[in-house]
């Protein structure tokens, strides 16, 4: 799990107080000391270092930073039981503080990082964060954190009436910081959960112009700016184009590699693309700025993005770069695994034999299977804002969609669907019969279709996937052209 | 014959385009009776001699009581003392000292005469002689053998000139001192041969030699020559330079009030009895100054009469004889120039270099002040509202118009906490931000708030561990707008006794203003440690903003912002613009954000270009600019809610700005310090417009938010009620007429009450 974007850096003011220089109190000098060995990536040594100011000066303030920091710490070792109990030590020994805010929020991801279940009391555990402290006064950073974490957690869940209402109590609160524009950014995907575009747009406008102000010098916020552009983008492209026309004006083939038999493509949300050349026996992995990383690979299926790394299928072992392999754990013995997306922490898996979706913890171990029609071939799937999985079966010609009422048909009379992408507003993208591309509404409505020619002068031939990304382009693997086709 | 001026008497006039010149009023110039006397006397006693001689003349009165007593002898030592002091600087001029010497001489001699100490007492009258050869015996009530003794000693030391002038005002100087010249009879001199100088002004001087002889009477006798006319330049202020034809001829000086007895006991003189009074030698009214200019020949001249602070003025005057000619007075006009005052708030002072000039209640509105020229600074004081100070420079017959436009006033209590140099620091990083801030005026009150701080429950260690939870800050309000009124009150707390580094700035408005106080911590150590506080007391709020009626997108897929909403009935939608159209320019100039389209209609007049692209054509709207109601929100602002307060009181004062826009301003600035209570007191009673951009569904939002925050189950129903109502609310924005729309936020909130039963 990725520190930076999951969670809020609530706890590096507090190392940071002991800043550079002559530190003259043993305590202060420790902190410095175990800041050090935090920023080289040392953070065994810091907790260390950490503990012997907690053992030395266990009543001190510098002692309670020590606590936080050490939470940190453990949280970005994934050591959860002592990020836990960090945490915990501080809230016992002065729940009413400040620091106690920057405990709950640690205490929050701790618990959503150690297991899926405690989900629902991670969001709790937050909500303890802005709930102890009323507001007015002095600002808490942690309180403002912990609201919007809740706000996300509530948005994994699928809880947007929640969810929503944290985004806007920090919005609306007098906060200053990163915490108000990963608000916007959660608000403005909570209302697109919700179907509300314009109200999304809106979020994401204001959103942009206050963490515009904050951007060069917060890293979280440039992140969070980037990924409200992307929004933005995407938004026009559906919702703000001109009459009759297509979300993209041209289309290109995506250079720098000689593609042999691109046959899967996979983007995130963060613009960053994934795709499996079975002809070149690799995935190329595709940075925003067009750098290509390449990693020899055969036998794989479609990849695809979870907890903002790409993840592969090969049989049913999932493999990703710079991790150890991750099989996939069940009650029955899955032989492969075609394809995947996101389910809250966990995600779906689309397997074979049994023939079967299911949802898994973060750890693939599977937790649910998804009633499916009888006969049905589901060909591929992907999560739409809700957390919902959506489907295409080939055999149908249909679009399912699965919550927790069951499996429903959204759109049927497809032509031999064979991909499906959810863009970033929920709009549906089915890859139809090799050479051509669907949109449907969230609703499943057909809003418009596109190919085999393309705008800009790119033809179909015989693709196999597509893939949207953040910013609402649209990139179709093609091995019948033997390349990977971009629509902007 | 006579002097006259070129203009008509009675008022200012302009000649033409050029200077104004004086006019004197009703002047007057004949011919002198009584001849031209005496200006000035030479030799005036040094008006540092001031207690000191009312010391002597009590020192006097002593011995004179003595003197009279039985025991007359002992009046000698103390009439010795003085004499001893006085004789030490023979060379007394005339005035009181001079007079309580020779008094004194003469007494003692009386004494002593008294005493059968016959050549004693005839020392002392030879010395009052020498002194005084003029001393006049006669006015004192005393013996015929003092008198003959006196007459004696002066025969011994003195003689007397016998002037027989023509003309007979002309006055004599002998050795270079003019002399008092006796109205009838010859005048006493010391004995000795003189340098004798007889002149007058338009005459030219004789000079002589003679020669005083003890006992006899010199003969003086000249017969001046008319050289000149002369004119006795009056003016009713003193110092006015004359010149004339362009050569100066000094300044006019106060005329000597008429020589009155010099107030010494005049001990057994005739009616001495009775009281002098006191009044009988005031003189009627100020006399005027005076300078005798001469040497002025048949013809015409130019007198010019000059004094700083007054206006200057020159005449011409026609000589037609060599004779001697007076002016009636002459007033010079003071120099000044007109204060306007626009906009002067009823409940204030008004100050003029720090004179209260008009009393809060006594001005409403406009009013204009004639000054005398120079800098000034006015001053308008309206307590706890605020201030306005304005330095301003009156040239003669100018015009300033200030408007005395309210400015909030920060004060500061006091920095709390033992780091002296910390505090230092802050105290002057506050000085440096607020002294001479275009907007708002500082007071540093720390000094004397020292010792009521600790009494309000306002002390370092308190603050830091409590974080001001258990202070009273409404008695702490109500005591510092009896003790130093400000608008805005400012404590600091440093974070520690001896090495701080950040401090806590704690903020309460004034009343009427509900006692919330805020807290911003700002770093010490850094320059731009104050720059996020501060930027709260920037500027002035624009109660009003311009009004695209849209929402635009960034999406950085256009040349510039995507329109996502157009509000049906604004500027916009009238114009013609739609949803999808990209804006790609506002008043000629490129817009690239929606910054840039925000800040072109604000500064834009009464309409503006928007260039747009539409489905890859080009079109151009014409579109109203529409100003409206806002909230102020500033969002770069991490300073105190307390400056908002301040502003809306000062525009409440002034009437400008709508009732509810003021309250809703108000409530934005307590929600920011989270004290929902006066977020609901405010609001409740708000009667906003609808459906409009700016109005009552705001209202209806944030009263259901403060209702919630303040009490989710007592108020749940009114809060859902209120919220509903800005569900509803089709046009309703928040902030301004193109901030976030009401309606989203408030289903959204609305929804969660529903999905959870509380918030």
């Amino acid at each position: 799990m990725s520190g930076r974007l999951t969670w809020i850096a609530v706890v590096g003011c507090l190392l940071a107080g002991a800043a550079g220089g002559q530190v003259a109190d043993p305590a202060e000098r420790l902190l410095a000391d175990a800041r050090n060995k935090a920023d080289g990536g040392d953070l065994e040594g810091a907790i260390v270092d950490l503990r012997t100011v907690v053992s030395r000066f266990g009543e001190s303030e510098s002692a309670v930073a020590a606590r936080i920091a050490i939470g940190e710490a453990a949280l970005q070792l994934r050591d959860w039981e002592q990020a836990i109990e960090s945490a915990q030590a501080v809230i016992d020994a002065a729940p009413r503080s400040a620091a106690a805010a920057s405990a709950y929020v640690i205490l929050g991801e701790a618990r959503l990082g150690s297991r899926e279940a405690e989900a629902e009391a991670a969001a709790e555990t937050f909500a303890r964060a802005w709930d102890l402290f009323p507001g007015g006064g002095r600002e808490v950073p942690a309180r403002a954190s912990g609201r919007v974490r809740e706000g996300e957690v509530r948005l994994l869940l699928g809880q947007v009436a929640p969810a929503e209402k944290a985004f806007l109590d920090v919005i609306e609160s007098r906060s200053m910081n990163a915490r108000v524009s990963r608000a916007y950014r959660g608000l403005a995907r909570a209302r697109i959960a919700r179907g509300d575009w314009l109200a999304a747009i809106e979020a994401l406008q204001q959103g942009m112009d206050r963490a515009g102000r904050l951007a060069e010098a917060d890293p979280e916020v440039a992140d969070d700016l980037a990924a409200m552009r992307r929004l933005a983008a995407a938004g026009h492209r559906l919702h703000l184009r001109d009459d009759g026309a297509l979300p993209w004006s041209k289309s290109s083939l995506v250079s720098g590699v000689e593609f042999k038999r691109p046959i899967a493509v996979a983007a995130s949300p963060e613009d960053r693309v994934v795709i499996f050349d079975r002809g070149l026996d690799q995935v190329l992995a595709v940075s925003p700025d067009g750098q290509v990383e390449r990693h020899p690979l055969s036998g794989a299926g479609r990849p695809f993005w979870l907890r903002e790394r790409w993840w592969v299928p090969v049989g049913a072992i999932l493999q990703t770069a710079g991790e150890a392999p991750q099989p996939v754990s069940g009650e029955v013995e899955y032989k492969a695994v075609l394809t995947g997306a996101p389910a809250g922490l966990g995600a779906f898996l689309l397997t074979s034999r049994p023939d079967s979706v299911v949802r898994t913890s973060s750890s693939f171990a599977v937790r649910q299977t998804i009633g499916l029609p009888p006969r049905a071939e589901i060909a591929d799937l992907d999560t739409d804002p809700l957390g919902r999985a959506v489907m295409v079966d080939r055999r149908a010609g249909t679009v399912l969609r699965a919550d927790a009422e069951g499996v429903a048909e959204l759109a049927s009379g497809l032509d031999k669907p064979s991909a499906v992408a959810v863009g970033p507003f929920g709009y549906i993208y089915v890859l139809e019969d090799g050479d051509g591309v669907t949109v449907l509404d969230p609703q499943g409505r057909r809003v418009l279709t596109a190919g085999p020619e393309l705008p800009g002068g790119q033809v179909l031939k015989s693709a196999e996937d597509l893939a949207v990304d953040g910013s609402g382009r649209l990139w179709i693997a093609d091995p019948g052209a033997e390349a990977v086709i971009l629509l902007e | 014959m006579g002097l006259h001026n070129s203009s008509s008497p009675g008022a200012w006039t302009r000649t033409g385009t050029g200077p104004p010149r004086m006019v004197w009023l009703a002047m007057v110039v004949w011919l002198l009776a009584s001849g031209l006397a005496a200006q000035v006397e030479e030799t005036v006693e040094p008006e540092s001699y001031g207690e000191a001689t009312e010391a002597l003349k009590a020192e006097f009165d002593a011995a004179m009581e003595l003197f009279q007593s039985v025991d007359q002898a002992e009046s000698i030592p103390l009439f010795s003392g003085l004499i001893d002091d006085l004789l030490g600087d023979e060379s007394l001029p005339p005035g009181p000292r001079r007079d309580i010497l020779t008094q004194a001489l003469f007494r003692r001699a009386e004494a002593r005469l008294n005493l059968g100490e016959n050549d004693a007492a005839g020392a002392d009258l030879e010395t009052v002689a020498r002194i005084d050869p003029g001393f006049d015996s006669e006015a004192l009530l005393v013996s015929p053998k003092l008198r003959q003794l006196f007459e004696q000693a002066r025969d011994r030391v003195a003689g007397y000139l016998d002037p027989r002038l023509e003309p007979a005002d002309a006055e004599v100087r002998l050795n270079g001192t003019r002399i008092q010249l006796r109205g009838e009879g010859p005048t006493p001199v010391l004995a000795g041969t003189y340098q004798v100088i007889v002149e007058r002004a338009g005459y030219a001087p004789v000079e002589r030699q003679v020669e005083v002889v003890p006992g006899a009477t010199a003969s003086l006798e000249a017969r001046l020559e008319r050289v000149s006319a002369a004119v006795r330049v009056r003016t009713a202020q003193e110092g006015v330079e004359v010149a004339v034809d362009g050569v100066s001829q000094g300044a006019t000086r106060a005329i000597e009030p008429p020589a009155e007895p010099h107030q010494v006991d005049s001990g057994g003189v005739a009616g001495a009895d009775e009281p002098v009074a006191a009044d009988a030698a005031e003189p009627a009214g100020p006399l005027p100054a005076e300078l005798i200019v001469d040497g002025l020949s048949i013809g015409d001249h130019v007198l010019e009469l000059s004094k700083e602070g007054f206006r200057s003025g020159s005449m011409e005057v026609t000589i037609e004889a060599l004779t001697d000619y007076e002016m009636q007075i002459v007033e010079l006009e003071e120099t000044r120039g007109t204060l306007f005052v626009e906009d002067m708030p009823a409940d204030a002072n008004l100050l003029i270099d720090g004179e209260v000039l008009f009393p809060a209640g006594s001005v409403d509105g406009d009013l204009n002040l004639p000054l005398p020229v120079g800098e000034h600074l006015l001053q308008v004081d309206a307590g706890t509202l605020g201030g306005f100070e304005h330095y301003f420079v009156l040239e003669d017959r100018g015009e300033v118009t200030v408007q005395a436009r309210l400015q909030p006033r920060l004060v500061l209590l006091g920095i709390l906490g033992g780091d002296a140099n910390a505090e230092q620091r802050l105290r002057d990083a506050l000085a440096a931000r607020f002294d001479g801030h275009p907007h708002w005026l500082y007071s540093d009150r720390s000094e004397e708030m020292r010792p009521r701080l600790a009494d309000l429950g306002l002390a370092s260690a308190h603050l830091r561990a409590e974080g001001g939870a258990d202070v009273d800050w409404q008695a702490v309000q109500a005591e510092v707008d009896r003790l130093v009124p400000g608008s805005v009150y400012l404590i600091a707390v440093l974070s520690d006794d001896l090495l701080a580094a950040e401090a806590d700035l704690w903020t309460i408005p004034s009343a009427p203003s509900a006692a919330v106080a805020g807290n911003d911590s700002v770093e010490l150590n850094s320059e731009t440690g104050l720059d996020g506080w501060a930027s709260a007391f920037a500027a002035p709020p624009a109660w009003h903003r311009a009004w695209l009626g849209a929402t635009l997108l960034e999406s950085g897929l256009g040349d510039g912002p995507v329109i996502a909403i157009v509000d049906p009935g604004g500027p916009l939608a009238e114009a013609g613009g739609r949803p999808g159209d990209v804006v790609t320019a506002v008043s000629g100039a490129r817009a690239s954000s929606t910054r840039d389209v925000g800040d072109a209609f604000a500064a834009a007049g009464e309409r503006v270009e928007v260039v747009l692209s539409r489905a890859g054509e080009t079109v151009t709207l014409n579109v109203a600019v529409v100003r409206r109601p806002a909230v102020v929100v500033d969002f770069d602002s991490a300073g105190p809610s307390a400056a908002s307060l301040a502003w809306a009181a000062i525009e409440e004062a002034r009437s400008g700005v709508a009732d509810w826009v003021l309250a809703l301003n108000r409530a934005d600035a307590y929600r920011r310090e989270a004290a929902w209570l006066e977020v609901v007191r405010v609001l409740r009673a708000v009667e906003a417009p609808r459906e409009t951009a700016l109005g009552q569904a705001a209202v209806d939002y944030w009263l259901g938010v403060a209702l919630l925050e303040t009490d989710p189950i007592a108020y749940a129903e009114q809060a859902r009620a209120a919220l509903g109502r800005a569900a509803e609310s089709q046009a309703g924005r928040l902030e301004s007429g193109d901030g976030p729309r009401v309606a989203p936020r408030a289903r959204a909130r609305l929804e969660a009450l529903g999905v959870t039963g509380d918030e």
